[in-house]
Order: C-alpha cells, then sequence, then structure tokens
C-alpha cells in the first residue's frame, strides 16, 4: 500500500445515503456523556486503586488460592465425568470377554497400583498379594488397558492441580492402593452408575488391570516429572512403614467437589424456582446461605435472593441487599439487573 | 506485577486524560455496543487500565486509538463473561445512554434517525473490524495510528477497513430498501 485510502466518505462510488449516515456520524456524538460525574467517580476508582494496590500484596496469595481451588475444582469435575463415561464401558468389555488365565497373577496387583495411584511398586509387593487377582479373576492386557491409562491420566491430571498431594502418595502401597481404587469406584458410581450392574463383577479396578509392571512403571513415572520433580527409583523400601497413611488423602478429591456439586445445584434449583415461587427460592438460598457461608457460589447465591426478596416484596431488604452486593461485586454480571434495585 | 513494573502517571494525568478522552470513549463504546450501566462501566474501566499499564504515552499510536484498543478489549471481554449468564440485551432503540438525552434540544428527529441507522448498520460489522471503521471513517484516524493503537500489522488493519465497509455498505443499501418498500406500501394505503 502505497498511501492512505480514501475515506468513504470523500469516494466518487460512495451512494448519498452512505454519505449522510457518515457526515451524520462524524459530526454527531452518539452519547452526551457526563463527563464531571465520570470523572467524580474515576477519581474515587483511583482511590480504590490504590487502597487495593496496598491491600492486595496481603490478599493476593490468597485470592490467587482461591483462584487455583475454583479452576481444581472444574478440572476434576471434568475428569470425574470423563472417567464416568469411560469405566463403564470398559467395565462392560471386561465382564463380557475377559476370561480366567493363568500365569498372570504377578502383573495384577502392580497394575492395581498402577489404576488408584499411579504409582510404581517394589516387585516383592506383587508376590505378596496374589489373592487380590485371584479374587477378581484374570483378565487380557489389550482391552482394560485403555481404560487403565484413561484413568491412570485422567487421576494424574487431577493430581497435577495438587502437586503435594500428588507427591504424597507416591509411595502408597499395594493394599491402600486398593482400597484407594475401591473407593473411586465408589465415587464414580455414585456420580455414574454403572448400567447393568455390572461393576462388581467385571469393571473393578482389579480385572481392568492386567498390565506390565515395567511399563506401567515406565508411564506412571511421567507424573511427577511432568510436575517439575524428579522422577524417583522405582523400588521406594521405605514405602512401607507408611502403608495406610496416604489412603484417606485419596478420598479427599472425591469429598471436596461433591460439596461444590451440591451448592450448585441447589443454586440452579433456585433459580428454577425463583419465577414460580419466589418464597421457596428465598427459602432454599437462605438454607444454602448456612449450609455454604463461604461456598463457591456466593455471588450468584446473593443475587439470586436479592430478586426474590425484590419478588416477595421485601423492596427494604432488596435494596439493602443489592447494595452491599454492588458493592462487593461491582462488574458482576448481575450488576446491571441488580443496579436498578438498589435505588428507591 | 504489571502494576509495579510500570511507572505511576500519577492521579492528575489520568483524571487529565479521562476528561480529555472520556465522550470519546464513551461513543466508541456505543459504537460497538455497549450500553446504559454497562457502557459506564466500562468507560471507567478503560481509563483505570490505562492508569494502570502507566498511561498513554506519546508514540506511532494516538490517545484515541490507544484507549481504543482498551475499549476494544473491555468490551469484547465483558461480552464474553455476559454471555455465559445472560442474553444480550435488546435495548437498540435508545440514542442516548448514560441516563441522558444528547443534549442538544434541537437536534432533528431526522438526525436521531440517522444516528439510529447509522449504528444499525455500524452493528452488522463485526467487532474487530468495526473498531477499525469507526476509528478511521468516523474519527479520522490515520491507518498507521490504527494500526500501532490496536496492535495490528498495517495489512490487516486494510483488510479489516475492507471488510467493514462492505458489510457497512450492504447494511445501508438493505435500509434503503427497507425504507424505499415501506414507503411505497404506506403511500399505496393512503392512496
Amino acid at each position: 500500500m502505497s498511501g492512505e485510502p480514501t475515506r468513504l466518505i470523500d469516494e466518487l462510488d460512495s451512494s448519498d445515503a452512505e454519505r449522510a449516515l457518515l457526515a451524520v456520524g462524524r459530526g454527531t456524538p452518539p452519547v452526551d456523556y457526563d463527563v464531571e460525574r465520570g470523572a467524580s467517580r474515576f477519581r474515587a476508582g483511583l482511590a480504590a486503586l490504590a487502597v487495593g494496590a496496598a491491600a492486595s500484596t496481603a490478599a493476593g496469595p490468597a485470592r490467587g488460592a482461591l483462584g487455583a481451588a475454583r479452576r481444581a475444582l472444574l478440572g476434576k469435575l471434568g475428569v470425574k465425568l470423563l472417567i464416568g463415561i469411560v469405566l463403564p464401558f470398559a467395565g462392560l468389555a471386561t465382564a463380557v470377554r475377559f476370561a480366567p488365565r493363568p500365569g498372570a497373577q504377578r502383573a495384577a496387583p502392580v497394575a492395581v497400583a498402577a489404576l488408584s495411584t499411579g504409582l510404581h511398586e517394589p516387585p516383592a509387593a506383587t508376590a505378596t498379594e496374589p489373592p487380590l487377582a485371584t479374587a477378581a479373576g484374570e483378565s487380557e492386557p489389550e482391552e482394560p488397558r485403555s481404560a487403565v491409562r484413561a484413568q491412570d491420566e485422567m487421576t494424574a491430571t487431577a493430581r497435577a492441580t495438587s502437586p503435594s498431594r500428588a507427591l504424597q502418595t507416591r509411595a502408597t502401597p499395594v493394599a491402600s492402593s486398593h482400597r484407594a481404587a475401591q473407593a473411586v469406584m465408589v465415587h464414580l458410581d455414585e456420580e455414574a452408575p454403572t448400567p447393568g450392574g455390572t461393576r462388581p463383577g467385571g469393571a473393578t479396578p482389579e480385572t481392568a488391570a492386567p498390565r506390565s509392571a515395567a511399563e506401567t512403571s515406565t508411564e506412571t513415572r511421567a507424573t511427577p516429572t511432568a510436575l517439575g520433580r524428579q522422577a524417583e527409583p522405582r523400588v521406594e523400601p521405605s514405602a512401607t512403614p507408611e502403608r495406610d497413611e496416604p489412603a484417606p488423602r485419596r478420598t479427599a478429591p472425591a469429598v471436596e467437589p461433591s460439596g461444590a456439586a451440591v451448592e450448585m445445584r441447589a443454586i440452579a434449583e433456585a433459580r428454577a424456582l425463583l419465577a414460580k415461587n419466589p418464597g421457596a427460592a428465598l427459602a432454599a438460598l437462605q438454607k444454602l446461605g448456612k449450609e455454604h457461608p463461604r461456598g463457591y457460589f456466593v455471588e450468584e447465591r446473593r443475587a439470586l435472593v436479592i430478586f426474590a426478596l425484590a419478588r416477595t416484596g421485601q423492596n427494604d431488604a432488596a435494596r439493602k441487599q443489592a447494595s452491599s452486593f454492588l458493592h462487593d461485586y461491582p462488574n458482576s454480571p448481575f450488576a446491571d439487573r441488580i443496579r436498578p434495585l438498589a435505588t428507591p | 506485577m504489571l502494576r509495579e513494573s510500570v511507572p505511576d502517571p500519577g492521579s492528575a494525568d489520568s483524571e487529565a486524560l479521562f476528561r480529555a478522552y472520556a465522550s470519546f470513549v464513551a461513543s466508541f463504546l456505543y459504537r460497538l455496543g455497549a450500553r446504559d450501566g454497562e457502557l459506564e462501566d466500562l468507560v471507567q474501566d478503560v481509563f483505570l487500565t490505562a492508569h494502570r499499564k502507566g498511561g498513554y504515552r506519546p508514540g506511532a499510536a494516538s490517545p484515541t486509538t490507544y484507549l481504543a484498543r482498551l475499549a476494544l478489549e473491555a468490551r469484547l471481554a465483558r461480552r464474553r463473561r455476559e454471555s455465559r449468564w445472560r442474553a444480550a440485551k435488546q435495548d437498540d432503540a435508545a440514542l442516548a445512554t448514560v441516563g441522558a438525552e444528547p443534549s442538544d434540544p434541537s437536534r432533528a428527529l431526522a438526525e436521531k434517525q440517522a444516528v439510529l441507522r447509522l449504528q444499525a448498520a455500524l452493528d452488522s460489522i463485526e467487532p474487530g473490524a468495526r473498531a477499525v471503521f469507526v476509528l478511521f471513517e468516523l474519527d479520522g484516524e490515520t491507518c498507521e495510528s490504527i494500526a500501532a493503537g490496536l496492535n495490528l500489522k498495517l495489512g490487516t488493519v486494510y483488510s479489516r477497513l475492507h471488510a467493514a465497509r462492505r458489510a457497512f455498505r450492504i447494511a445501508v443499501s438493505k435500509s434503503e430498501e427497507r425504507e424505499r418498500s415501506f414507503g411505497l406500501r404506506r403511500k399505496q394505503e393512503t392512496l
């Protein structure tokens, strides 16, 4: 391009209508902005920014942690949804296709450990646990491997949001790994029921675990590396004394989002109720506020409470809460709807 | 982090920038589709962001194109946030924003209608191209300044301008057609 393009208003082939509109646009601002009022608000904003800058040095880490917790929660919910979809199918396939095969007992416990924890186990430990594999039946390596790998990756993903937890559980031995696997399955059952009830016989981690120890350990070593940690040696003799400690920790992620899920469900129900029965919605929201005073969805809950109060004719309370809400969340997506309720 | 790494422009400088360009930013945001309380919030956001980033520094970008970029980013971010929670507001009939009619009482009805028609045509242009179009065609900025302000390559500015002009012309011709057919109907009805 050699030079500036000609403006459309000066173009010879522009129509009169185009020129007229452009002339209006150039001559008439579409908004008569009240600069004085805006400037006074801007001054207040600058003052708040200065105060906030000082406060953020103290509050910053906490806020960052909260954001990270929210991200972690969303990640976990996504992972559980995926597991809930993948495992029932994998379990069904296992139940139908797998037949017992002698000689595979030694590999199964190792894979169980890998399934639930993503850890590598000492070979000695596998030899001490043959009943695990025998009780559950043996399996072909091909089909369940995808399930194992999928769950390995998913648990690794979920764990990546909490590196310290991942490191704490790295040395989980077979017994606690088994319990953790069961806990995961129980939780999965709660969230995504297995069709046809095939889980106990066919889809338990015990049967879906026919990987070789070497392969498992190679893949699971990637988890700590991805977290920026050194890959640790495969055999960890110090693991045995801490046998029972990490098991409850592994169940913790399963419990954590369920509280938020309950809260989310309650918010959704209250939102649905709001139009038909605002009184009931208000009661439900107030109950939720007592149960989760510092939950993940405080902003949404408070906004819905304001709408419910307005709909039930409690205008003074609505106004008071609306002012408080706008003070706390001036840039909330609800702010535009709540702002009219804050003025008498 | 950013706050620590850039020099503080000083509240007085930021307020001077606000006083000089708030009207421009408000009009620009209006043309990007912001309305009512949202528009006022965005105006404040734009200047607070400018303050946090160290304020305007003379360079290839003019103050208007520099602020236009902040305004475009703020508007798009707001739209992304809003789209998760509610549908876009359908209040395009409002000519004035921030709770006030344009101050000039002698503004003719025809002019108001022209402003609305212009806005309808602008609304048919995709936001990124619309920003270029408004800055170039209505605010008289140069393409170099627009490229520097919006952090675009000059070729991108030209291509967006080209696309915006095409969309604008199509919208204006459609609007004319509608008016012609409406006028024809009215004429037939009166006859």
